[in-house]
């Protein structure tokens, strides 16, 4: 017997106007394995390329965030670290000039759990200018309820942003 | 409670004889996104393939950063076309490189943004792992997909190729 269909959406957002600094999907259910967030983006930042700001719960002075990636620009490659931030902001995404939109892919595995640290995957693509992927940790055992995905701060999103939240079910 | 979305679209399986590219066409315009996920290898007698893309039947207006290892060094590129690595022929028999497309938003009538991943294994001995940013300076929306090889040499038989569409709602 096949198993049930999985990859549900469960919410998305797309942004209107010119004043919104980040979308929030709240109130997750805690019902699926794993979550994912598909974002295509791009900030009001000024030149090419800035970073997006991303917190988890609302979460955004603990300083129990860290990262790590790996970028290249086409010509050359870098690999460096964040650590005990109060969010995750050394990545990267399409600014004002770009001209088009970058991807953002978020794999959120085991969310709901409430006695292990949450480590994320993010594949970033800041089309045009940087290639990169990025290991995510939160030193915060409890259960990830809501995420935050905006633009520096003084910054805005531009209209039109898309993001969507995914639900996966292990079985 | 939202319907589970990720649907097969279509899919090829390359037949005996090979073939010289894989197309996609008349696409749905009823899906967000569109993810092409494909087991391939080509009849080119060096490593690893490029796996070339193209919309509505053009491969111009690509452009794409990448970065990928070889088991010991890696490189960072600036690309005019849109390939992602795939498996040759000079490497293990019956291995096939494993690679995929993710084109968000292809019906809108901005320029798309592409990510792309590629593997090419050689049983342990070596290998390519790339991770590519893709841009396609065209509003057009995406009707058709084809995937071809940049050597020319086409696809092998047991070639898989799958196009999935991906709804939001």
């Amino acid at each position: 017997m096949a198993s049930a269909p999985t990859y549900t959406p469960i919410a998305t957002q797309t942004v209107s106007g010119s004043s919104t600094n980040a979308i929030t999907f709240g109130s997750i259910p805690q019902t699926y394995t794993d979550l994912r967030v598909i974002a295509q983006l791009q900030t009001t930042s000024s030149g090419n390329v800035s970073d997006m700001a991303i917190s988890l719960n609302g979460d955004t002075t603990s300083g129990l965030y860290s990262s790590t990636r790996v970028y290249a620009n086409g010509s050359s490659y870098t690999s460096d670290r964040q650590s005990n931030v109060n969010y995750w902001n050394q990545n990267g995404v399409n600014a004002s000039t770009a001209g088009w939109p970058g991807i953002a892919s978020f794999d959120f595995m085991n969310y709901s759990s409430s006695s292990t640290y949450k480590t994320v995957l993010l594949r970033d693509n800041t089309v045009g200018y940087y290639t990169m992927m990025l290991a995510l940790l939160w030193r915060n055992a409890n259960a990830i309820t809501s995420i935050t995905i905006g633009a520096n701060s003084g910054q805005t999103l531009y209209s039109g942003s898309t993001f969507t939240l995914y639900g996966i079910l292990a079985a | 409670m939202a319907t589970p979305t990720y649907n097969l679209i279509a899919s090829q399986t390359v037949g005996s004889g090979g073939a010289a590219s894989v197309t996609f066409s008349s696409i749905p315009n009823t899906y967000t996104d569109l993810l092409v996920k494909f087991s391939a290898r080509s009849n080119y007698n060096n490593n690893p393939e490029i796996a070339v893309l193209s919309f509505n039947g053009s491969s111009s207006s690509f452009t794409n950063k990448d970065i990928f290892g070889t088991g010991s060094s890696a490189v960072s590129q600036t690309n005019s076309a849109s390939g992602v690595f795939s498996e040759g022929n000079n490497w293990t028999a019956n291995t096939f490189g494993s690679s995929e497309f993710y084109i968000p938003n292809y019906t809108s009538s901005n320029y798309k943004s592409i990510s792309a991943e590629g593997v090419s294994e050689n049983n342990g001995t070596g290998g390519y792992q790339e991770l590519n940013a893709v841009l396609w300076s065209n509003t057009a929306a995406i009707t058709s997909i084809g995937i071809s090889t940049q050597n020319g040499t086409g696809w092998l038989q047991y070639s898989t190729f799958y196009l999935y569409g991906i709804k939001n709602s």
